[in-house]
């Protein structure tokens, strides 16, 4: 399944998330004139956490929709835009729908949703919602596959699996010989 | 007792939020039962939330709905359109319609709503006085602006703001008559409001603060103006009363354990065995309040629905616990409003503020716990403050309780 | 606090997945190792299977970072508990634990976690070859360190050319 596995502690703010999700955004345009005038259209947000807690407290916020599968997002959106995609795993927006009226932002508990006024296909008006989208034409999800950290891994469920693979080996090394 | 092919029978009465998460959650589990669903309005399910896009223009009416006709029927559930439950039996397991027939049941959702509240001594049934809860409501005062009728709202929380805005970009900026103070009293504090109420003066909307309508003038035709408490009168051709909703818990007194609506436990289950309340009827545990509550906002309808249909199907969900909040984007300017608001002397609690302009923050504490916010301006961290409220809150309830 | 935990010894684990499907059908009703709190992890190659479950860390990374409080403990017991009405199903605590103990199955809009069956663990109950056992980690620790000095000593013995004794 698509989806991002965040570990905010490997977080160091470089930000290189928010320039990809807009690269792998930029649709039609140039990449390099859109990236230039759209950073503001990352679906990856990263903000400093503030400064209290002790050495391990992440320093950094990483604000993406991590695609849940019991969504708050989509109980609380008045106009279904909102909608759970089950067979792929992912959460997404309807932009047409979208009525502006900031529910899902009230909702979200990881800040993941944003709203804009101009999006595109939206409703004249007032400002619409958007968010991480899975990215479902790469597979891997663009900032998945730069950051140089690790904090963004791919794949919800495999992560957690993949380390229990790891302590199976480590196992392996220590018990069996 | 079920049905005569054995088949579970269901009986969902209310063709809302509730209603509709319920009917897909029962769906989900249980393909053999046998649905029905009691619909007062003669309609598919459409979204209350936005008949304000909808006066505003920014909608069409065919954008309110949640669902179609060719979805309740690949739910194969039987929708009785136009008809309204008239009466209860727990004890038999039966529900009267209005119009004669009982439906059977082995499982009974009461999504029943709520309806608007005037004050005492409103004329109802007067031209020109109405509330806004239904489709109905919301074309008439459509089409009080298309005629160009004056149009006041009287009450101005969150439904009254909502209303304030979507006649400004109608290009009808109302009076709006206040009982209190300040407006949003109920989920604001003083600073909050005034900013609020600020930007929407500039749109053209007047504010009659600390007074109530007290008179009410008729003219050849129908509603003129309105005399208020202030003594001032005003033009008026249409009078919207946003003063809340009182649940409608008619069909479920003296059959099932009643407060202000019907009690629930977690699970939304009422105290008759077989029967679930979900939605702007149901009263429920508040997680910040400690107590129950009923909370009728459009994400509470949808995940009790939910958890109400997906018990009635022989699943196991539990509702999260109920917190008044409110989202709107004031005509460019977002308001949030969570959980306790107000801090009075004495009760323990602390605010913290911030405001730079037109940004508004305010957090209120209780025993160094978050317990609610306001926001005005930059709402983006709501739902962190919301998840943060839900972590603590919760807690302590529990060990309150 | 938490004393016992169920330990596995992956040499005696033959893959059965016994303790999959009593697990899933304790929790859940059914039998599906999806839904088991305890997976294995196999290494068809070698012929090994390795059985993974929630070692109770003292400090739970999965807690830390459930956004809604639905990953917790009982406060007497400390034994897991996942508060489903409040799980939103994000798989936060997926990534956060380092075993891959805490999961979001396919079938499940919720977490799951090894709760330790209220103190009498089935799948150690249910384990033919007694790969899984319900003890304290102190007790494992030191059984372990006995192990390793009487491996060591055999090796010294045969180093020194000394008899075995």
């Amino acid at each position: 399944m698509l989806g991002i596995r965040v570990d905010e502690s490997k977080c160091t703010g470089c930000r290189l998330c928010e320039l990809a999700c807009v690269a792998a955004h930029a649709g039609d345009r140039d990449t390099a004139a859109w990236l230039l005038e759209g950073i503001g259209a990352t679906r990856i947000r990263i903000t400093a956490a503030g400064s209290g807690g002790g050495p391990e407290t992440p320093r950094y916020r990483v604000a993406v929709c991590r695609h849940c599968e019991s969504p708050v997002c989509v109980d609380g959106c008045v106009s279904e835009a909102f909608c759970l995609d089950a067979k792929a795993g992912l959460v997404d927006v309807r932009t047409s729908r979208c009525v502006g009226c900031w529910t899902c932002v009230m909702e979200c508990p990881f800040g993941a949703v944003e709203l804009a006024r101009h999006e595109p296909g939206a409703l004249p008006g007032g400002p619409s919602a958007f968010k991480c989208d899975g990215c479902r034409e790469l597979g891997t999800p663009a900032c998945v596959r730069v950051c140089p950290t690790g904090a963004l891994g791919g794949g919800g469920r495999a992560g957690g699996l993949a380390a229990g693979r790891r302590r199976g080996r480590m196992a392996l090394r220590e018990g069996v010989e | 007792m079920p049905g005569p092919s054995g088949a579970r029978r269901y009986v969902i009465v209310g063709n809302s939020a509730a209603g509709l998460a319920a009917l897909r959650a029962i769906r989900a589990l249980d393909d053999a039962g046998q649905v029905t669903l009691v619909a007062a309005e003669a309609r598919p399910a459409y979204s209350r939330v936005l008949l304000t896009p909808f006066i505003a223009g920014r909608l069409p009416e065919e954008a309110l709905y949640l669902a179609d006709a060719g979805e309740y029927r690949r739910l194969r559930a039987e929708l009785l359109s136009g008809v309204a439950a008239a009466a209860l039996d727990v004890s038999r397991r039966e529900v009267m319609l209005d119009d004669g027939r009982v439906l059977p049941y082995d499982a009974l959702l009461l999504a029943t709503g709520a309806c608007a509240v005037f004050p005492r001594g409103t004329p109802v049934g007067l031209t020109g006085i109405q509330g806004l809860r239904t489709l109905e409501d919301a074309r008439a005062i459509r089409e009080a602006v298309a005629r160009r009728r004056r149009v006041a709202v009287i009450g101005a929380g969150p439904v009254g703001l909502k209303l304030t805005c979507a006649l400004c970009e109608a290009g009808a900026p109302p009076d709006v008559v206040v009982a209190s103070s300040h407006i949003l009293s109920q989920v604001a504090d003083g600073e909050a409001a005034a900013i609020v109420q600020a930007h929407l003066g500039r749109y053209g909307v007047r504010f009659h603060l600390d007074a109530a309508v007290q008179e009410l003038v008729e003219g050849a035709d129908g509603l003129e103006a309105l005399g208020l408490t202030d003594g001032s009168g005003l033009p008026c051709g249409l009078a919207v009363y946003c003063k809340g909703a009182e649940p409608a818990v008619a069909l479920a007194a003296g059959q099932v354990e009643t407060g202000v609506g019907v009690r629930v436990d977690d699970a939304m289950r009422t105290s008759a065995e077989g029967v679930y309340t979900a939605g702007d009827v149901a009263e429920v545990w508040d997680v910040v309040a400690c107590r129950r509550r009923v909370g009728a906002i459009w994400p509470h309808a949808v995940a009790q629905g939910r958890v109400a249909g997906t018990n009635m199907a022989g699943g196991d969900a539990r509702f999260r616990g109920g917190l008044q909040r409110n989202a709107a984007d004031v005509l460019g300017l977002p308001f949030v409003s969570m959980g306790q608001v107000r801090v009075r002397y004495g009760d323990g609690c602390d605010a913290v503020v911030e405001r730079t302009g037109r940004r508004y923050r305010k957090l209120v504490l209780r025993e160094g716990r978050l317990v609610g916010a306001v926001l005005v301006g930059d709402v983006s961290e709501a739902g962190r403050l919301q998840a943060a409220i839900r972590k603590d809150e919760a807690r302590a309830c529990e060990v309150q309780a | 606090m938490i004393d016992r935990i169920v330990v596995s010894y992956p040499e005696l684990c033959t893959g059965c997945r016994q303790c999959e499907l009593t697990c899933s059908y304790v929790h859940e009703g059914v039998y599906s190792p999806g839904l088991s709190r305890i997976r294995l992890v196999r290494f068809e190659g070698e012929g090994l299977s390795v059985p993974v479950t929630c070692v109770y860390c003292r400090r739970p990374y999965c807690e830390e970072v459930c956004p809604t409080g639905a990953m917790t403990h009982d406060p007497q017991t400390g034994t897991a508990v996942v508060l489903e009405a409040r799980c939103i199903g994000c798989k936060e605590c997926v990534g956060a634990c380092p075993i891959g103990a805490a999961d979001v199955p396919a079938a499940k809009d919720t977490a799951i976690r090894c709760d330790l069956c209220g103190g009498d663990p089935a799948c150690v109950k249910a384990c033919p070859t007694g790969a899984l056992k319900f003890e304290s980690i102190g007790q494992a620790t030191r059984e372990k360190r006995r192990g390793r000095v009487k491996e060591f000593a055999l090796v010294m013995d045969a180093t020194l050319g000394r008899e075995e004794r």
